[in-house]
C-alpha cells in the first residue's frame, strides 16, 4: 500500500504522485505520515516537507498551508511550496538581510507589521537552511 | 468620383488595419487559451478548499466565525467591479460598467452605502464620470490577474465584512459562457451562501477525524482562503471572457475592413475603367481633329 501525495497551490497543482513516506510541519510538531494514517487535519507551519518514495527522498520549502490525510491519501493544500533545487539562493538572502534591517526598527513597527516580518525572516532562513543543506548533494 | 490614387492609398490603410485586427484576434486567442489553462490550474485548490469548508462546516452547529456572519439589513456594500485595461473588445466594458450604474441607482433609492473596488482600467474610468472614485484601484493587469492582487482585494473585503462595515461584498464580472458569449453578471461573495454554512450538510458517516489544533482555528484559517480562492475564479474568468470578447470583435473588425477593401477595389477598377475610356477619347479626338 502506498500513500498519494497530492500539493496543491492557489496557482496550480505542483505534485500528485505515490510516496511512501512524507514527514510534515504540522502546527503541533513535526509529524510523519505512513500508509493507513488516521483521518487527520492539521494547520500547517513554514516548515520543512520531507517525502519519499523507494530510494528517492524530496525536500520542500513550504509556506503557510493545511493537510488532510487519510488512510491512502495525503493532500497539502499550501500558498507556496518550492523543491530544494528550485530555491532562489541569492532572493532568499535579500529577504533575510531585509527582514532583518526591519526588526532593527523594533520600536517604531506594529504588532501586525513584527508579525508579517518575523514570517518573512523565518520563510527567508528555511529557504536557506534546505537550500544549504541539500541543493548540492547529487539527487 | 474620387481619383484613383485617392482610392488606391484608403484601400492601403484599410489592408493596414486588417494587419492589425488580425494580429489582435491571434493574440487575443493564444490569451484566451493561456487563461483557460490557468482556470483548470486552480481548479484543484478551490475545489478542495471548497470541500474542506464544507465539511467542517457540517460539523459545526453555531457560527463560530465572523466571515459567517449573516447581516440582518444590509446598509453597506461593496462591489468589486472586473473591467479590462484596455479597449477595442466590443460591449465587454460597458455591459459591465451598467450594471454597475444600476446597482448605484438601487443603493440610492433604497438609502445603502456603497463602494466600489475596480479591477481595470475601463472600469475606474467610467466611474469617475459619474462621479465616484472606487476605495481601491488595481489597474494594469486585467489580462492576466495575480495572486498577489487577489490577496490584496479579499484582505480589505474580509476585514471589512468581519468587522462590520460593509454587510454585502459582491462581484461585477463577465462570466464566461463560451468563447462567444459573455454574461455580465452580479454574484455575492458574503455573506456566505448555505454552503458553507452549519447544517448545509448532512454529517459526513461516523468517521473520527482529528484537528490540529482546534476545529475553530482551522476554519478561521481556512474560510479567508476560500474567500481568496474565489475571488481569484473569478477575476480569471473575466479575463478569459475579455480575451473572448476582444477576439470575436477583433475577428468581426477583420471582416469588415475586408468586405471595405472588397467594395473599395471595385470603385477603383471602375474609376480606373473610366479614366482609361476617357484617355482613348482623347486620343482618339486628337487623331480626328489632325486630319
Amino acid at each position: 500500500m502506498s500513500l498519494r501525495l497530492t500539493i496543491i497551490t492557489p496557482e496550480k497543482v505542483i505534485l500528485d504522485r505515490d510516496v511512501d513516506e512524507v514527514i510534515a510541519p504540522g502546527w503541533l510538531g513535526e509529524f510523519g505520515v505512513l500508509p493507513g494514517h488516521a483521518r487527520f487535519i492539521t494547520l500547517l507551519r513554514i516548515g520543512e516537507f520531507i517525502y519519499k518514495a523507494g530510494a528517492e527522498e524530496k525536500h520542500l520549502a513550504l509556506n503557510w498551508g493545511f493537510a488532510e490525510i487519510n488512510q491512502t491519501k495525503v493532500t497539502v493544500l499550501v500558498e507556496t511550496a518550492e523543491f530544494d533545487q528550485d530555491i532562489d539562493y541569492k532572493r532568499a538572502l535579500a529577504a533575510k538581510q531585509r527582514a532583518e534591517e526591519e526588526l532593527k526598527k523594533i520600536n517604531t513597527i506594529t504588532d501586525a507589521q513584527y508579525e508579517a516580518i518575523e514570517a518573512a525572516l523565518k520563510r527567508a532562513l528555511l529557504r536557506l537552511e534546505i537550500y544549504q543543506r541539500y541543493s548540492k548533494r547529487p539527487q | 468620383m474620387p481619383t484613383l490614387a485617392v482610392i488606391r492609398k484608403r484601400i492601403k490603410t484599410v489592408g493596414s488595419t486588417v494587419k492589425i485586427t488580425k494580429a489582435m484576434k491571434m493574440i487575443a486567442a493564444v490569451k484566451l487559451r493561456k487563461m483557460q489553462q490557468q482556470a483548470v490550474n486552480a481548479r484543484a485548490y478551490s475545489r478542495k478548499i471548497e470541500e474542506m469548508v464544507q465539511e467542517i462546516t457540517a460539523r459545526l452547529d453555531t457560527i463560530v466565525h465572523p466571515l459567517m456572519r449573516r447581516p440582518e439589513e444590509i446598509k453597506k456594500g461593496v462591489v468589486i467591479l472586473a473591467t479590462s485595461d484596455r479597449g477595442l473588445c466590443g460591449g465587454f466594458n460597458s455591459n459591465v460598467v451598467r450594471l454597475a450604474v444600476q446597482a448605484i441607482a438601487d443603493a440610492r433609492k433604497e438609502g445603502r452605502g456603497l463602494e466600489f473596488i475596480t479591477v481595470g482600467r475601463k472600469g475606474r474610468d467610467s466611474l469617475r464620470r459619474f462621479g465616484i472614485t472606487p476605495k481601491i484601484d488595481l489597474s494594469g493587469s486585467s489580462g492576466s490577474p495575480d495572486y498577489s492582487e487577489v490577496v490584496e482585494i479579499a484582505n480589505i473585503v474580509i476585514d471589512g465584512f468581519s468587522n462590520g462595515m460593509y454587510d454585502e461584498v459582491s462581484f461585477i464580472y463577465n462570466r464566461f459562457v463560451s468563447v462567444l458569449t459573455q454574461k455580465p453578471t452580479v454574484e455575492t461573495v458574503l455573506p456566505l451562501n448555505r454552503v458553507g454554512m452549519p447544517g448545509a450538510e448532512e454529517e459526513t458517516a461516523g468517521v473520527k477525524v482529528i484537528y490540529e489544533p482546534s476545529i475553530g482555528e482551522i476554519l478561521s484559517s481556512l474560510l479567508p482562503r476560500m474567500i481568496e480562492s474565489r475571488i481569484y475564479h473569478t477575476l480569471i474568468e473575466s479575463a478569459a471572457s475579455e480575451h473572448a470578447a476582444r477576439m470575436t470583435s477583433m475577428d468581426s473588425a477583420t471582416n469588415n475592413a475586408k468586405d471595405m477593401i472588397d467594395h473599395l477595389t471595385l470603385v477603383m477598377n471602375r474609376a480606373r475603367q473610366s479614366a482609361i475610356t476617357k484617355e482613348l477619347m482623347d486620343i482618339v479626338n486628337g487623331a480626328e481633329a489632325m486630319r
